[in-house]
């Protein structure tokens, strides 16, 4: 019993600690991101309570299950000079606590199944749903090797890229948006042999989504905060799927902007692409 | 001439031969040395060949026409570089051919660390070079150590020995087997010949289609290495069903039988289903057809792919499960915990480990099928926490002697449930939407393959050692370097999971730069942690030779193979044991294990 | 305890080695269950320009090639030299002439001018490739079993290869029906 007791109270002191440092690292960062570090999307905040959720529970097992293994190998242990011997108790077999360790595992995984995870996509399924998206704004991605290609239809424009002419992805803050992703590559749409799976991921938005050739997959997600990828690389667009020899350069820059700065680069965009249209327009005259 | 050598010569002899007929009959011929046909007609002679160079025209291909079997092996160390009909010997070749593949991946895995130090390029070429990097350090690993080391090495050697026998049911099936394991891992090893491969150790299509032509050496290595593998399982499960001694009963085979067993049935049934997935993605290469593309189906392949790929780690870890649960009763001098929970946690993982397989592709599925996965994903911890259970429960007021294996076991179950947790987060989909695909998953299969299986299997080598070699290594310094790896290991794997939080995504030798700082400090604990993996190996290789000199039953253990001398002689054992008593039942009153009367040394 | 459970008699010797070519056979058979699934997945139930009477004749002839495989079994197991030796050649000769039938379908269906790379295409190359490189081992292991008996007589005691040719010709043979099956009718 009094090992019992013993591993109880170390337990208790030692897993309080961890939870104590736990909590602190759930409550630090930028809006409170924690393990997430930075998250600025209605689709992040869900993982990351789930993620927070979870690592509270995980940490307390992990506790209790070194506490039982280390206080075991420490008290039980043939000591220094002792010689070693059969030991005192041959017990094979303990009910309780067999009963105890199945019907515990069993309860906690049902619990992490039905929260955070059942009840995290129900979040995740909701915000998916068009008619919780009213307004959205539709981005047409296009995945290739190796680039991605940002369009925005209901803005006329074909291709959005910043003055140095990489593609950017500008989005109004708290403005539903709607990803339309595909993997092809408008150049060589012919070659459709070439095409492979990317991955949309935008770290601070915390999802990502496979763009699979031959599919047209839709992500929904509203961003929560004006931000940019120079504020913190994490907002960034980046490939999570292996692609080739050019998919660590498969990334593109994201500003999250105020419903006034994203009016005022459409208008931007607008009058770059009419320049280049022009442009390209004297070469054909030519030729 | 040495087996091995004739055989590399009949190989590459067969190799060119096919290569140069194939070129001549082939009109579509890319190239006027190699074009995808000739080379894989050419490897397919060349392992034949091979395999009949090795020894396998004499004891195999001779009785199988009806001629005598001329073949002698070599007397002392030679015969360990040639085929071998001895369970021990075949044993013993698995694990170096396996320790091979360990330093060859390894020595990748450093290149990779060394890379990652810089977010730039520098000793990698271009961004494809290092991904044919990332291939050949997975592929080599989990194909020819992750699953071989415990199955076809200590595996071969133990399960005759722990079930009473003196050979196995086809032992000339396991003296072919082994040497598909340097073959295998050569191939893949040279793929940068053909111009290497950018998909990793998964092979993702529809990528793979528009690879070079170094993915056909990646299909045709892990058919060898798979067939290998299956040829294993079928030996060892026929063992342990048809020639137990009497006495070892369903209810007391060993925990390692039981968990070679279950692993084996596993290798069974998954290993056939995904080599006719390469060869479909080997024809559809060189026909070609539109199977995994995107003309096909691409989801299909990772399908496919998932249904080995995720009974395959079970694979892995079953094993050195079983190893903690033989290891500790003896060490701690107490009756193995709840057997009959334990090995029904093993048979419920492998049974379990069919339904999980869609949980690696949550960012590609429907929504329909994310909830079920995840259960089953998240279900499948229980089972496997029995190992747990049986191990803590065996430890609990037992007298354990904290030696080198006992010490290496306790690491190994606490990096696995590290490993066991962190795949806890990613079974939770909106978790997994954003950790998938990042370090997080890399740190994730790393705390399970290397902090669950490669510390187990160090633990067993400790333990088998004075077996294998009749010697006893020196406690100081296996204790030394098992702390040694722990702290390195746990440093670099460790980091990885912050890594992955923040943003650092799989595949990539270039990346933003605020993630240098951690990069560096997560290399210099990988390079510490491949010295440590030196230094076991170099002590090991002392203690083999020049240990001290080990009693023959050094642990006091009850298990079979510590029933006969040390190290096993010739004949495992010159007179069958009867087992009259189970294997992990201490104390001062325990029944002996062999019937009296019968006793069963090979004096 | 009896010891004849450790120490194998031929007879034990001969129910483990059964038992283990019949878990290689097991095993074996997820291969056409993979199969059968990617011939949904890519074809759903359509059928291509294939010619029938050549797949029910390979199929056939695996069927007679395992047949006389048995009898060539019970020759052997009963020391029938002269018996089992044509028997075998028969076998032989018939999964021979069912591969070469499965050749003379694929040059015909070639020139049926459907692509390799069309789904019916592509899944009948694979299917029906593997049902040939099962003939092909099946041949020349019962081939192997033939030679074999030339030089070393089987007998009561020792008929174990023809038997293992044979069982593997059989499995080989019902491979052979259900690709038909699947392939050729649904």
């Amino acid at each position: 019993m009094g090992d019992l007791v013993a591993v109880f109270v170390i337990w208790l002191v030692a897993g309080g600690l961890a939870e104590w440092a736990t909590v602190s690292w759930i409550n630090s960062g930028p809006w409170d991101s924690g393990p997430y570090f930075y998250v600025a999307s209605n689709l992040g905040t869900v993982g990351l309570h789930a993620f927070d959720f979870l690592l509270e529970f995980a940490v307390a097992i992990f506790m209790l299950v070194v506490v039982m293994i280390a206080y075991s190998a420490v008290r039980f242990r043939v000591r220094r000079g002792e010689r070693p011997s059969q030991a005192p108790s041959q017990s094979r077999y303990n009910g309780t606590f067999v009963g105890v360790w199945i019907v515990g595992s069993i309860v906690l995984n049902l619990l992490f199944w039905i929260h955070p995870t059942a009840s995290g996509l129900e979040a995740v399924y909701a915000a998916q749903l068009p008619q919780n998206n009213k307004n959205a704004l539709i981005v047409d991605v296009a995945a290739r090797q190796w680039e991605w290609i940002f369009s925005y239809p209901q803005y006329g424009i074909q291709q959005a890229v910043n003055n140095q002419g990489f593609d950017a992805l500008w989005l109004p803050v708290n403005r539903p948006v709607e990803f339309v992703l595909k993997s092809y590559d408008p150049a060589h749409n012919y070659e459709n042999i070439d095409y492979v799976i990317h991955s949309f991921w935008i770290p601070a938005f915390g999802v990502k989504e496979d763009v699979v050739p031959g599919q047209t997959r839709y992500l929904y997600l509203i961003p929560t905060h004006i931000t940019s990828t120079k504020t913190n690389e994490m907002v960034r667009v980046q490939c999570a799927e292996v692609c080739g020899g050019g998919h660590p350069y498969m990334e593109a820059d994201v500003h999250v902007v105020t419903p006034q700065a994203f009016a005022a680069w459409v208008q931007h965009q607008k009058h770059l692409q009419a320049s280049i249209l022009n442009l390209e327009g004297i070469v054909g005259d030519e030729s | 001439m040495a087996p091995a050598m004739r055989g590399v010569l009949w190989g590459l002899v067969a190799f060119f031969v096919f290569n140069a007929a194939t070129l001549a009959v082939d009109p579509s011929a890319e190239s006027p040395y190699a074009s995808q046909v000739s080379v894989t007609v050419g490897w397919f002679a060349a392992m034949i060949a091979y395999l009949l160079g090795i020894g396998g025209l004499e004891a195999v291909a001779r009785p199988m026409f009806g001629l005598s079997d001329t073949w002698r092996e070599a007397p002392g160390w030679r015969r360990y570089f040639g085929f071998s009909t001895d369970h021990k010997v075949v044993g013993l070749q698995y694990m170096l051919a396996s320790a091979g593949g360990f330093l060859v991946a390894g020595l990748v895995a450093m290149a990779m660390r060394y890379q990652l130090m810089t977010p730039y390029l520098t000793i990698f070429g271009s961004t494809s070079d290092y991904l044919t990097a990332v291939g050949i350090h997975g592929t080599i690993m989990m194909f020819s150590v992750a699953t071989v080391f415990m199955v076809g090495g200590l595996g071969n050697y133990l399960v005759p020995l722990m079930i009473g026998t003196n050979r196995t049911v086809f032992p000339k099936l396991s003296g072919l087997s082994v040497w598909l394991v340097p073959f295998g891992i050569l191939t893949v090893a040279l793929s940068p010949l053909l111009g290497g491969f950018t998909t990793g150790w998964r092979g993702y299509q529809p990528l793979a289609g528009s690879d070079t032509n170094g993915i056909l050496f990646y299909y045709l290595g892990i058919v060898a290495l798979t067939t290998s593998s299956f040829m294993v399982a079928l030996n060892l499960t026929t063992t342990i069903i048809f020639r137990r001694a009497p006495g070892v009963t369903w209810n007391r085979l060993p925990m390692f039988a039981w968990g070679i067993l279950t692993v084996s049935l596993l290798n069974l049934i998954w290993l056939p289903e995904i080599q006719i997935t390469y060869l479909m993605n080997l024809a559809e290469r060189l026909v070609p057809l539109n199977l995994f593309n995107a003309n096909g189906s691409p989801a299909m392949y990772l399908d496919l792919f998932w249904l080995f790929g995720h009974p395959e780690v079970y694979i892995v870890v079953v094993p050195a499960l079983a190893v903690w649960n033989e290891i500790l009763p003896v060490m701690g001098k107490k009756s193995l915990f709840a057997r009959p929970v334990a090995v029904l946690g093993l048979v419920f993982v492998m049974l379990l480990s069919g339904l999980v397989w869609a949980h690696h592709m949550f960012t590609n599925i429907r929504a329909t099928e994310q909830l079920p996965f995840s259960f089953f994903t998240e279900m499948i911890s229980i089972p496997t926490g029995f190992a747990y259970l049986a191990a803590i429960g065996t430890l609990w007021r037992s007298r354990l002697q904290v030696n080198t294996p006992t010490l290496l076991v306790l690491m190994s179950m606490f990096n696995f449930l590290i490993g066991g947790l962190t795949g806890l987060f990613l079974a939770d989909v909106p978790i997994n939407y954003q950790i998938h695909n990042t370090f997080w998953v890399v740190g994730h299969f790393h705390y399970t393959i290397i902090g669950g299986m490669v510390f187990s299997s160090l633990a067993a080598m400790y333990y088998w050692l004075p077996k294998f070699s009749g010697r006893m290594f020196n406690e100081f310094w296996g204790k030394f370097g098992a702390i040694w790896i722990f702290i390195a290991f746990n440093a670099t794997f460790g980091n990885f999971f912050v890594l992955g939080l923040r943003g650092m995504n799989r595949w990539v030798p270039v990346y933003p730069g605020y993630l240098v700082p951690e990069n560096v400090w997560t290399s210099i604990a990988a390079f510490v942690l491949g010295a440590g993996f030196l230094f076991h190996a170099a002590h090991l290789w002392w203690a083999w030779y020049r240990g001290e000199k080990a009693d023959e039953n050094p642990w006091g253990a009850r298990t079979l193979e510590w029933q006969t001398s040390s190290p096993t002689p010739e004949v495992n054992f010159s007179r069958p044991p009867i087992v009259a008593a189970n294997f992990y039942s201490y104390g001062d009153d325990a029944p002996p294990v062999l019937w009296a009367g019968d006793a069963s040394h090979a004096d | 305890m009896a010891l004849d459970t450790y120490d194998p008699s031929e007879e034990s010797s001969l129910a483990s080695r059964r038992g283990g070519l019949g878990i290689l056979l097991a095993a074996q058979a997820v291969i056409p269950v993979v199969l059968i699934s990617v011939r949904f997945l890519l074809a759903s139930e359509s059928v291509g320009p294939v010619n029938q009477v050549l797949g029910v004749l390979a199929a056939v002839l695996g069927l007679v090639a395992a047949y006389l495989g048995i009898q060539a079994r019970g020759a052997a197991s009963r020391g029938e030299r002269a018996g089992y030796d044509s028997l075998l050649g028969w076998a032989v000769a018939s999964a021979v002439l069912s591969i070469a039938l499965l050749i003379v379908q694929w040059i015909a269906f070639y020139g049926t001018g459907t692509s390799p790379g069309s789904p019916y295409g592509e899944v009948f190359y694979v299917m029906s490739g593997t049902w040939l490189m099962y003939l092909l081992i099946a041949a020349f292991v019962l081939f192997a079993a033939r030679v074999r008996g030339r030089r070393v007589a089987y007998g009561p005691d020792n008929y174990w290869d023809v038997e293992a040719a044979t069982l593997f010709m059989s499995f080989v043979s019902l491979v052979g029906v259900v690709t038909y099956l699947f392939l050729y009718l649904i």
